[in-house]
């Protein structure tokens, strides 16, 4: 039978090169949603609900600021990778002992399906000029990153990864910050695409369950 | 309130919507010559602008930049409506810490509360971005805080907020503070688990939930 894979276009290059063992039918969804969790949310039930006759509904997200929470399985399992956010997908390089993966403070995250996204640094600087002066448009961006010190591309092979770089670099000179890369892999995409979807790094709820921050451990002491 | 009144504060709203911070300036000046109340200027002109535009924001009209030009129209506003608002000279300031929890840089919320906070008449002491759960606390206790005001963007930074609580607990001093939490992934639901007082949607809801939780204190 069919999976469908419903997935964050951030990850879209990363999830089309895997090759699948099963019929995997994919659904990508902008990062737009991104800044508003709620309708994410809203959007990804939707969808959930409009998908019947699968063997398995696999969300290629995290918990994604909190739009994952309150999920429900409908018609088949529910799967979601067990992280907060694609950062962590990318950067599971499938060691033994790594488990979540620590962000670094004040790193800005960027990867190749970022860097196409209408609302990257880039289109909004380019926006924010156009309709209020660069002036305005540095002094805003300066503020809204304010809290970072380093650009972080993460490589995961993408064929357009020298490009991204680039653009990366142009980033890191808008805001005046260092760029550095990382070696990301595809590792853990491999596993949303052909799993194993064990419960120790992805979430599965059978229909009827409902995904929950604790599952996410969030708010278990 | 008389209709020249409500002119004067829907425009100093719509200026804050518009962004236009010479605008805000302007009929804040006028508000001073009119001698209309400074605090309910603020209050139902600057803060009600910021309202609006959050709601632009949910509609996808207004983003993350255009909310900044908004907040920095509603600051100019604030330098001079702000030394007008009666203060009760008797009047013993209620205070709060706050801050964006530990492994958090973001803060440009964190900071419109502050703001909201300190024209509404509460002393607050800023502790900053990524303060550890220990501080929250122990600055609390040094400055004989009402309240502790926790902030964050990040859902892996969330359990924070709980560690905040979880110290007070242990140090048999949680009854002594009211804690209210704020930020992109927080909650109700969540407020309710971790045992906060109470949570705020926006920087105008999170005034009037500080003054709600300081009556109830009293």
């Amino acid at each position: 039978m069919t999976i469908k894979i419903i997935a964050c276009e951030v990850m879209k290059k990363e999830l089309l090169s895997i090759t699948p063992i099963v019929d995997v039918e994919f659904e990508f969804i902008s990062m737009n949603l991104h800044l508003y969790p709620e309708k994410l949310r809203k959007e990804l039930q939707c969808i959930i609900e409009g998908s019947t006759g699968y063997s398995r509904i696999i969300l290629a997200f995290g918990l994604c600021g909190g739009a994952a929470k309150g999920l429900v399985a409908t018609d088949c399992i529910l799967t979601i990778p067990k992280v907060h956010d694609c950062i962590s997908i990318f950067l599971y390089l499938g060691k033994l002992n790594q488990d979540v993966f620590e962000k670094k403070i004040g790193t800005f995250y960027l990867s190749c399906g970022y860097m196409s996204s209408e609302k990257s640094i880039l289109s909004e600087h380019e926006r924010i000029k156009d309709k209020y002066g660069e002036k305005k448009a540095l002094k805003v961006l300066s503020r809204m990153y304010e809290g970072y010190n380093q650009i972080l591309f993460i490589k995961t092979g993408c064929c357009s990864e020298k490009v991204d770089i680039e653009q990366s670099g142009e980033i890191a000179k808008l805001l005046n910050l260092r760029l550095d890369t990382i070696k990301g892999s595809n590792t853990f995409i491999e596993r949303i695409v052909n799993g194993p979807w064990d419960n120790k790094k992805f979430i599965n709820k059978s229909p009827g369950g409902i995904l929950k921050e604790e599952d996410f451990n969030i708010g278990i002491n | 309130m008389s209709d020249n009144k409500e002119i004067l504060f829907k425009k100093l709203a719509d200026s804050v919507v518009d962004m236009d911070e010479e605008e805000a300036v302007a009929i804040s000046k006028e508000v001073i010559v009119q001698k209309y109340d400074a605090f309910e200027a603020i209050d139902k002109g600057l803060s009600a602008g910021m309202e609006k535009a959050g709601e632009l924001f949910e509609e996808e009209e207004y983003f993350i930049p255009e909310l900044l030009m908004c907040s920095d129209a509603m600051y100019a506003g604030l330098d001079i409506l702000k030394p007008h608002i009666k203060i009760d000279k008797n009047e013993v300031k209620l205070k709060v810490v706050i801050g964006v929890v530990e492994g958090d840089t973001h803060d440009i919320g964190k900071n419109l509360v502050k703001i909201m906070l300190e024209t509404s008449g509460f002393d607050v002491i800023d502790l900053g971005r990524d303060v550890p759960p220990s501080i929250f606390v122990e600055r609390a206790k040094e400055e004989n805080a009402n309240i502790i005001a926790l902030s964050t963007l990040m859902t892996t930074t969330m359990d924070n907020m709980a560690e905040v609580i979880r110290i007070l607990d242990k140090q048999n001093i949680r009854e002594k503070f009211k804690i209210m939490i704020g930020g992109g992934p927080i909650s109700q639901g969540f407020a309710d688990k971790i045992g906060a007082d109470g949570y705020s949607v926006n920087a105008a809801e999170a005034v009037r939930l500080a003054r709600k939780l300081v009556t109830v204190q009293l």
